[in-house]
């Protein structure tokens, strides 16, 4: 069926036109359309940081049943991946501030493990708002404000979920999508003496810093977002 | 306007000589690809180009060692095998034939190609102990993932240390050697990737693409995706990944100044 205009407004959510209709009242669902940023700090040698951009978008569109509304379900994709070798962490804080800014709706998330910890206070220094991942062994993800623990495993296997499900993908045009892909594949499942299964990449001194950069930014999507719910008055029920 | 032509074809041919990607346009007869273009113009001591199968890696070495050649320099090419040692120099050829100021008493040996009273020389000659006691000015690995590590350590010396530079060139193989380490381990090779998908040949893409269906999914990922294979199952697979591509959504481009 024919939908009306989409809008965007400024704090990223997008609403349907509905020229203010009284009939329309009470039914409006409000979508998105946001970046999610992830980056995984390189090292001082020649380990570099790689930055990952991901949209995320899930838009209104009327059911058909009045003016009833739903939104269509989140698609994730990888719209921007960049990578340099930056050693001093204040100018490594300047180059991801200098993207940020040419987003209109964002939220950033880092990786934290090691070398990556010092940048949490300059962010927060640099007044951006920033979730500070710390990748640990295991299965699980605890969170205490903006500070996050999770298991890098877990982070892999939901990107893999997202690609596999079809709600992730990556923008056909991407420049740099061959090394991401490559990075991407260069995680393999491989299996201890004891029979479980591990992740490992592939290759010594391979880092797979941009599939790191993308699972980051898209597990603040699909484990760290703020959710909204809201309540609303049942009717024609007796 | 100028009208005399042969100082059309002096001036046709000096563009030729100073500019390495109208010397491969002359002699190709179209223009090079963006990675041909990349490698025909870098001066990076240390270059690194993976590339799909039957692109043009050759063709593009062949047109650098021809730049390298008439400059006086010594180029050598480590190929795997004698015949694609042999097969090289018969690229060189088609630079030689497009370039009118081309040295008159030029030698093509089945190895070397020479010259009188010419300092330049290319050597192409398979990776084998004999391929040492040669300075190179420039050293090329054509299908580097096929050499062995201890043959690529033989021959890797012969550059000469100061000003000579290193050209390595291949479709990926298995996730080991130094052609994969090199590729994938942060360095200072200047690294260059020539995929069929980045080629503005929808011709060419097509027949590759046809290739997929009688090509086992390791197989081509290898030859021609530019995808390292290794000993285990890829977390994601490769077609999982092309699906995730099949879309119409845009990369985002910011402002990097």
């Amino acid at each position: 069926m024919p939908q009306p205009e989409l809008i965007e407004r400024r704090d990223g959510t997008l609403a349907l036109l509905t020229n203010a209709d009284p009939a329309g009242a009470g039914h409006q669902a409000l979508g998105w359309r946001r970046y999610s940023v992830g980056l995984d700090v390189g090292g001082r040698g020649d380990d570099p940081s790689a930055l990952c951009i991901i949209k995320s978008e899930s838009r209104p569109y009327m059911t058909g049943h009045g003016w009833q509304q739903a939104l269509t379900p989140p698609q994730y994709t990888v719209v921007y991946t960049e990578t340099a070798r930056i050693p001093e962490a204040t100018d490594l804080v300047d180059w991801v501030v200098n993207r940020l800014r040419q987003l209109k709706s964002w939220r950033f998330s880092f990786d934290a493990t090691g070398l990556g910890a010092p940048l949490t206070s300059l962010f927060e220094q640099a007044k951006v708002e920033a979730n500070s991942v710390t990748m640990t062994a295991g299965m699980a993800i605890n969170r205490k404000g903006n500070l996050i623990t999770c298991s890098k495993n877990l982070m892999l296997e939901n990107a893999a979920t997202c690609f596999e499900n079809g709600t992730l993908q990556i923008a056909h045009d991407l420049p740099d999508r061959e090394s991401l892909i490559n990075e991407i594949t260069a995680v393999e499942v491989g299996y201890t003496s004891a029979g479980n299964p591990v992740l490992k990449s592939n290759g010594r001194g391979h880092h797979s810093d941009r599939f790191i950069a993308l699972s980051l930014a898209l597990l603040a999507e699909t484990h760290i977002a703020p959710q909204s719910f809201t309540t609303t008055k049942l009717s024609n029920y007796w | 306007m100028y009208q005399d032509p042969e100082l059309l074809k002096f001036l046709g041919g000096l563009t030729v000589t100073l500019d390495p990607v109208a010397r491969f346009k002359a002699a190709m007869g179209v223009e090079p690809r963006r990675f041909q273009r990349e490698l025909l113009t870098s001066t990076s001591p240390r270059v690194i180009c993976m590339a799909s199968r039957q692109l043009g890696k050759s063709t593009a070495i062949a047109c650098i060692a021809w730049d390298a050649f008439l400059r006086g320099l010594t180029v050598v090419v480590i190929a795997p095998h004698d015949k694609q040692a042999k097969e090289f120099l018969l690229r060189v050829k088609d630079f030689r034939d497009a370039d009118p100021f081309a040295p008159r008493s030029i030698q093509f040996l089945k190895t070397e190609v020479s010259a009188a009273n010419h300092k330049g020389r290319i050597l192409a000659m398979p990776a084998t102990d004999s391929a040492r006691g040669f300075t190179a000015d420039v050293l090329v690995l054509d299908e580097a993932a096929l050499l062995q590590d201890d043959e690529i350590a033989a021959v890797t010396p012969m550059r000469n240390k100061v000003t000579g530079r290193l050209i390595v060139t291949s479709t990926p193989m298995w996730k080991e050697g130094d052609f994969y380490r090199w590729w994938t381990q942060p360095n200072n090779f200047q690294k260059i990737l020539g995929h069929y998908r980045d080629v503005d040949d929808p011709q060419l893409q097509a027949a590759i693409e046809e290739e997929r269906v009688i090509t086992p999914d390791q197989r081509f990922a290898r030859e021609y995706e530019c995808i390292f294979s290794g000993g285990g199952d890829p977390l994601i697979s490769h077609a999982t990944l092309n699906r995730a591509m099949d879309n119409k959504e845009h990369a985002l481009c910011l402002n990097l100044s």
